[in-house]
């Protein structure tokens, strides 16, 4: 599996968190604060916020047109990284799901591992598919 | 880009370890390594007026939430 495309200050950050599709909708949508929490803290403290771009996907798909505004205000943030769902990515993302989940999550379980990071969610029951990824659920 | 010459003042100890840095090739020069941190800086600030702006002053608790999360992790702690 290649490596994610880009960091945002160009140097990988050994702290970061990979947000997952109801991570990034809840940030957007601000259901509660605490999304919208981590992502400002992650931007004062430039820790790195790793969006699979399937998972990018998914949220601008559900999020709607006000909320679209809100992913693309969290893309432009200089600690967002969107990680490239390419050919090498895709085969790991196939094995990760072997048929039994959307495409979304197996990216996101991908890139966790690859990156070695907590998956920020709201839905944490998608631990099942992988329950060596650590998880930082959304209160 | 354009780029216009500035004189800063820096602590001392500061000093001798950005020539430092330098000298050990890690950054091409002290001008770069300054010209890149306060740009930087300036993107990080520029962010932050926009979230806020955009989503006023969060709930205290979900920031105190959010610092102690990335506290744990920076600590090497296990998720809660």
């Amino acid at each position: 599996m290649t490596g994610p495309e880009s960091e945002p200050d160009g140097e990988p950050d050994s702290h970061g968190w990979v947000l997952d599709t109801s991570a990034v909708l809840a940030a957007a949508v601000g259901a509660t604060d605490h999304a919208r929490a981590l992502v400002q803290t992650a931007v004062e403290e430039s820790v790195t916020l790793a969006v699979p771009a399937a998972a990018l996907a998914a949220s601008w798909g559900a999020a709607g047109p006000a909320g679209r505004l809100f992913v693309d205000l969290l893309l432009d943030l200089p600690v967002t990284a969107v990680d490239p769902l390419d050919a090498p990515v895709a085969r790991t993302v196939g094995r990760v799901l072997d048929a039994r989940g959307p495409l979304d999550v197996g990216h996101v379980v991908a890139v966790a591992r690859t990156r070695r990071w907590p998956v920020v969610t709201a839905a944490p029951g998608f631990t099942a598919l992988a329950p060596d990824v650590e998880v930082e659920p959304l209160p | 880009m354009r780029a216009e010459r500035v004189t800063i003042t820096l602590p001392a100890d500061d000093a001798a370890r950005l020539r430092a840095v330098v000298a050990a090739g890690l950054a091409p020069s002290v001008s770069a390594y300054v010209a890149d941190a306060v740009h930087g800086r300036l993107a990080r600030d520029a962010a932050l007026a926009t979230l806020r702006e955009l989503w006023g002053d969060l709930d205290p608790d979900a920031l105190a939430w959010a610092r102690e999360r990335l506290a744990t992790r920076r600590a090497g702690r296990p998720a809660a």
